[in-house]
């Protein structure tokens, strides 16, 4: 599905992810971890195009998309989340969900100010979709109410909502159980492995929770100064010496 | 506890056959009271109040124009005066018996063509300003609207053969349809009315569409909209052609109302009355642009007496807005609104 090829960022003389391979199978739940500042987000923002890789490639099914503007590669079916909420606070959690799905609409300027037949229908699929989406994530009973006065595992779910409504072929979790207790955490995991069963969809994860990643993911690629030090399931992973060494021995320092 | 949900749905039930009634009731009213007044039934000797409300219908339009970009997309703009001042010249000498086209090529359009003429060319320098303004943000992106209305306020006020600079034009041939002519303050308000219906139902189609979900969206957060797939510099490039389209509509319409215009009309301090409207009414909804630039205009000629403190009693009127209604007076429409409910609420619960 997504194949990153010596994919590599500096800005200025740091060299934030370096040379970093790995392939995404086609309905894998694919882990990226890594201690703080490994470059896990960075490497999340390349591939969603907020950055521009300096060298490397990525490939969606084959087609090099590294450096392409971000609605273009969501265009072409990769939705993201984000470490740090962001939803477009005003609207309601209906609209949240309907602008998710604006790569997926065709009604331009013409069309939308004469209000043509084919832009209402356009209007009321993407409407039904948004509620459908809604439902999925357990949503239905916040529909129009603002995305501002949801709590903020609701926010959470409304923003994986908002990504899995344009049916993306990848979606991307950046830090999606942070913040949220034991059991919401585990509601949480049952949902994404729901996306992947029900609607096909590949899933990146990052994440600091050791738990959650080791119970959800497939396989596991971690990163340490930007750098891959392992690649395969979380159970190799687990038994790496240089894994445990960078990252899960640290326990004993903080 | 179904006794109380089926009451709670009876209460409400009564709520849109009164909304019902308001969307009758309000247009006969925009219609019949200025007729009683054109007639003296009402308010004999009201011609000025009648020409207060032509003013009105061309504010509203622009101030539309000017929340599209503003209240909607969240893109600032202090140079509306410039798209306003393109739409009323470029009407103008399209239309004028002796200046503009008829003395270049000997032939003129009539009015009502002119004016769209004029909203497109309008629209079109909204584009191109919005080539360098998509990459601008906060003051940078102010900065630059300002020096567009600069740019157009000097360009009208530097060509004599042209626009004939500060001596202005005079003899704007007024609009007609279809044979019809909107010569005095009353039939122009007529004209003005339906313009105003028009663009807002117009405006209301874009808002809620992809396009205007797009607009919102940007506002809200530029990145999560791009990330959406929402191409931002294009959207944001269809919010001030749009704007500029409107704006330059309501300058065309002025232009053939007053039958005059001289760069005097459209300073910098246009601009600011245009935001001062649009804040003050309230901004990122269908009327209270509208509402703005009805109670702008009416506090506009209740000041003109006291022309040195006019733009001092602006900014106290404009800071008691920001603080106490920052959603405009048609936020405090809503407050009261919702206030009706939590007691319509309670009531229904103690029964």
């Amino acid at each position: 599905m997504l194949t990153l090829d010596k994919l590599t960022i500096r800005f200025g003389g740091l060299v934030a992810v370096n040379e970093l391979d790995f392939h995404i199978p086609e309905g894998c739940i694919f882990g990226l971890i890594g201690p703080n500042g490994a470059g896990k987000t960075t490497c999340f923002n390349m591939i969603s195009g907020t950055f521009k890789p300096t060298s490397g490639s990525v490939a969606l099914k084959g087609q090099r998309i590294d450096g392409f503007p971000m609605f273009k590669i969501n265009g072409l079916g990769i939705s993201r989340t984000y470490q740090n909420i962001n939803l477009f606070g005003e609207m309601t959690a209906l609209e949240n969900v309907m602008v998710g799905q604006h790569s997926r609409m065709t009604a331009g300027v013409w069309n939308s100010m004469l209000r043509l037949p084919g832009q209402r229908a356009e209007e009321k699929r993407i409407r039904q979709k948004a509620e459908e989406t809604l439902a999925f994530v357990g949503l239905t009973h916040r529909l129009n109410d603002q995305a501002d006065s949801l709590s903020y595992g609701e926010q959470r779910l409304l923003e994986i909502a908002r990504a899995i409504a344009s049916d993306p072929c990848l979606l991307l979790l950046d830090e999606p159980a942070a913040g949220m207790n034991p059991s919401e955490k585990m509601e949480l995991m049952h949902l994404v492995k729901r996306i992947r069963d029900t609607m096909g969809i590949t899933i990146l994860v990052v994440e600091h929770d050791m738990k959650f990643v080791m119970n959800l993911t497939e396989q596991i690629c971690v990163l340490n100064y930007g750098k891959r030090i392992a690649l395969g399931t979380p159970e190799e992973v687990q038994q790496n010496p240089e894994v445990v060494e960078a990252y899960l021995g640290g326990g004993e320092d903080e | 506890m179904n006794a109380v949900q089926t009451e709670g749905k009876q209460a409400k039930k009564p709520a849109p056959a009164t909304k019902k009634l308001l969307y009758i009731l309000i247009p006969v009213l925009l219609i019949l009271v200025p007729t009683m007044m054109e007639y003296g039934i009402l308010l004999p000797r009201s011609r000025y109040i009648l020409f207060l409300f032509c003013i009105m219908c061309v504010y509203a339009v622009a101030n539309s124009g000017l929340d599209v970009l503003f209240g909607y997309t969240g893109q600032m703009s202090l140079g509306h005066a410039g798209f306003y001042a393109i739409g009323a010249y470029v009407s103008v000498l399209l239309s004028h018996g002796s200046y503009g086209i008829s003395q270049w090529i000997g032939f003129k359009l009539p009015p009502i063509v002119s004016m769209f003429i004029a909203a497109f060319v309008a629209m079109l320098f909204g584009i191109l300003l919005a080539k360098p303004a998509t990459k601008l943000v906060y003051h940078f992106l102010t900065l630059l609207t300002i020096a567009f209305g600069q740019l157009v306020f000097l360009a009208i006020s530097s060509f004599p053969n042209i626009t004939n600079t500060y001596l202005g034009i005079t003899g704007i041939p007024p609009v007609s349809l279809f044979g019809f002519k909107f010569n005095s303050n009353y039939k122009f308000y007529l004209f003005g009315l339906g313009m105003v219906a028009l663009m807002l139902l117009v405006k209301r189609h874009i808002i809620n569409s992809r396009v205007g979900r797009a607009f919102i969206a940007i506002r809200e957060n530029q990145l999560a909209a791009n990330g959406c797939g929402v191409n931002v510099p294009y959207y944001k490039t269809v919010a001030f052609a749009i704007s500029a389209f409107y704006t330059g509509m309501a300058g065309a319409m002025y232009a053939h109302l007053i039958g005059f215009i001289s760069p005097e009309s459209f300073m910098y301090a246009q601009s600011v009355i245009f935001m001062t409207m649009l804040v003050f009414g309230g901004t990122g909804n269908l009327l209270g642009p509208v509402l703005g630039a009805m109670v702008i205009t009416v506090v506009q000629q209740a000041l003109q007496s006291t022309q040195n403190y006019q733009n001092l009693i602006y900014g106290v009127f404009l800071l008691v807005v920001i603080l106490f209604l920052p959603k405009g007076i048609w936020g405090l429409f809503g407050n009261v609104k919702n206030l009706l409910r939590k007691v319509g609420n309670k009531q229904n619960a103690h029964t």
